[in-house]
């Protein structure tokens, strides 16, 4: 009864008996139902139990599991994968950014102690006309352009700041490490560069050194404090009669990283007691210089005088991002090119250059705060 | 029997030998993944280790600017096990309270002892060895002003590796090397590229 049941469907079906006929398997002398099921799969499903009736699946059975399956397992590893990724960006980010607040907690906490301990003298030693006000401090910030040979602009973008503040660092940290008054003269700008002077020796050259925009503070200890130096200068008086500092060529360990990637430093002296609404800006080209000599001197009134306020403003993109667009080059990008030249312009420099970055799918971040100077007593008179 | 002399359902159960095989493939399998998920374990954890590390550094600079005060970070080493713990200093210069947890390091990572690869670790640097209830340590100090009253005038390494390159002199091939300046308390991270 069983075997005529079986015979039954083969006869209905027919397929591999008659395809055995006409074509005989090429591979061994297997028949196709015996190969099938030594792969364990049925050839087909039978609707009726038949008593030696193996139940297996059927190939297109497995075929569809496997599928089900590859494609879980391509979701669960695309899904991990994207998680891993994002929070690889996101640490990244988080990293980078964190570093660049910090860093400019610290030139706005620093700018705000700025001091130039002015006094009222002769304006002359010889023939006295007039008091005037006097300080051998000095308050200076600029595009790094107008800082004279060496300083060109794709290598140091944006502006510098310059200034003397009580700060109390020291190189002899054994005898005069007590004293958190002393002064110590403070510079901050950004440079593009290898990081290859500042890594440590020992490390093996698979380590290659990288290239990035990085937040320079010059800060030379207070036994050292000798103001902007400058050799060609007469009693290291005239500070930027050439406008060459001397720091960055003999001394430039002194300057030392405190963020990467960060791209531009805006510095932006402003007046906010004007009785219009907005602050007022103190320059025309960013160059503010308390000195009466050098870099647009200024009205005489207004020598050695610390601006009342200082905008600053930082622009920092993230480690992700600063490997795809820097590459490693040791030809710096140039994203700030032609911006921040006019104080006027800062607003609208500013949206260009995030756009430019947005365009360019770099992620980043703008920093902006206003910095009141504490020892600032501005007058026009 | 017409034409299909063979059984059309033939019982098609395992054979021992096939099973063997199966369990073999199975077990290279295993054994394959084993190792290779072993050394991802392993750089994980000089990964992490090397992160809690930079963080506690990064930290205890944020916070001596942040509060004002100096905070002094505390170095053990001992019976193969490396931890960390950050300390806020009084106004006075005595040990105020502990900031943060104990960063503790996994046990396969260990801090060199090497005096070129992490100088932080030396005499030179740090000044002497301290003790305390946890044990011996090496200790620096962030101030409020942003430096460190760490010694020296290069900047201050200190170097993680696994605990089985502890006793190699060559420089192992899976690093993390923190650098800390002096000047500006800023701490970088170098490793294999």
């Amino acid at each position: 009864m069983a075997n005529e049941n079986v015979n039954m469907i083969v006869g209905k079906t027919g397929v591999f008996g008659e395809r055995k006929i006409e074509e005989p398997s090429s591979l061994c002398n297997l028949k196709p139902d015996a190969f099938l099921s030594f792969l364990g799969v049925a050839p087909f499903r039978s609707g009726q139990m038949a008593k030696n009736n193996l139940h297996g699946f059927t190939i297109l059975e497995l075929l569809v599991a496997s599928a089900v399956f590859s494609l879980i397992l391509i979701m669960l590893l695309s899904l991990t994968d994207i998680t891993s990724r994002t929070w690889k960006e996101t640490t990244e980010k988080m990293h980078s950014f964190e570093e660049a607040r910090s860093a400019f907690d610290r030139i706005t906490a620093n700018v705000a102690q700025a001091t130039l301990n002015t006094y009222w003298d002769y304006d002359s030693p010889v023939a006295p006309t007039l008091y005037e006000r006097r300080s051998e401090l000095q308050f200076l910030c600029l595009p790094m352009t107008n800082m004279g040979a060496g300083f060109h602009e794709p290598i140091f973008p944006t502006h510098g700041i310059f200034f003397q503040a009580p700060s109390g660092a020291v190189a002899d940290k054994s005898t005069l490490d007590d004293l958190p008054q002393l002064l110590n003269a403070f510079g901050y700008f950004v440079e593009y560069g290898s990081d290859a002077a500042e890594r440590p020796g020992f490390l093996p050259p698979s380590v290659s050194p990288r290239h990035r925009y990085r937040l320079k503070e010059w800060k030379p200890a207070s036994e050292s404090f000798s103001l902007y130096a400058n050799t060609s200068g007469t009693n290291g008086r005239t500070y930027l009669g050439s406008q060459t500092f001397n720091w960055l060529t003999l001394n430039s360990p002194i300057a030392r990283t405190v963020a990467e990637n960060v791209i531009a430093l805006i510095v932006n002296p402003r007046n906010p007691e004007v009785p219009s609404s907005a602050p007022v800006p103190l320059t025309t080209d960013f160059i503010y210089n308390s000195r009466n000599n050098g870099l647009n001197a200024l009205d005489k009134s207004q020598r050695h005088q610390l601006p009342p306020e200082v905008e600053i403003i930082m622009v920092a993109i993230d480690e992700t991002s600063a490997v795809r667009s820097l590459s490693n080059s040791t030809n710096s990008p140039d994203l700030t090119a032609g911006l921040f030249h006019d104080p006027e312009k800062i607003e609208d420099d500013l949206k260009n250059l995030t756009n430019s970055l947005t365009a360019k799918n770099l992620r980043h971040i703008v920093l902006r705060s206003t910095v009141k100077i504490r020892a600032a007593r501005w007058s026009q008179d | 029997m017409k034409a299909h002399p063979a059984p059309l359902f033939q019982k098609a159960a395992m054979t021992l030998v096939e099973l063997l095989a199966v369990v073999a493939i199975l077990a290279i399998l295993i054994v394959a993944s084993s190792t290779a998920l072993t050394n991802v374990k392993r750089s994980a954890e000089l990964k992490t280790s090397a992160a809690q590390v930079f963080d506690a550094l990064a930290m205890a600079r944020q916070s001596a600017i942040a509060l004002n005060a100096s905070i002094e970070v505390r170095i053990y080493s001992q019976n193969g096990r490396c931890f960390l713990r950050l300390f806020r200093i009084a106004q006075n210069g005595t040990v105020e309270e502990q900031i943060d947890r104990i960063i503790r390091l996994p046990e396969s990572v260990t801090f060199s002892t090497n005096a070129t690869w992490s100088t932080l670790l030396t005499d030179a640097i740090t000044g002497p060895e301290a003790s305390d209830s946890f044990g011996t340590y090496r200790r620096f100090r962030f101030k409020p002003n942003g430096t460190t009253n760490l010694g020296g005038t290069a900047p201050a390494t200190i170097t993680l590796i696994y605990k089985n390159d502890s006793e190699n002199s060559s420089f192992p091939a899976n690093f993390f090397t923190l650098q800390i300046d002096l000047q500006t308390g800023y701490v970088i991270t170098f490793r294999p590229s």
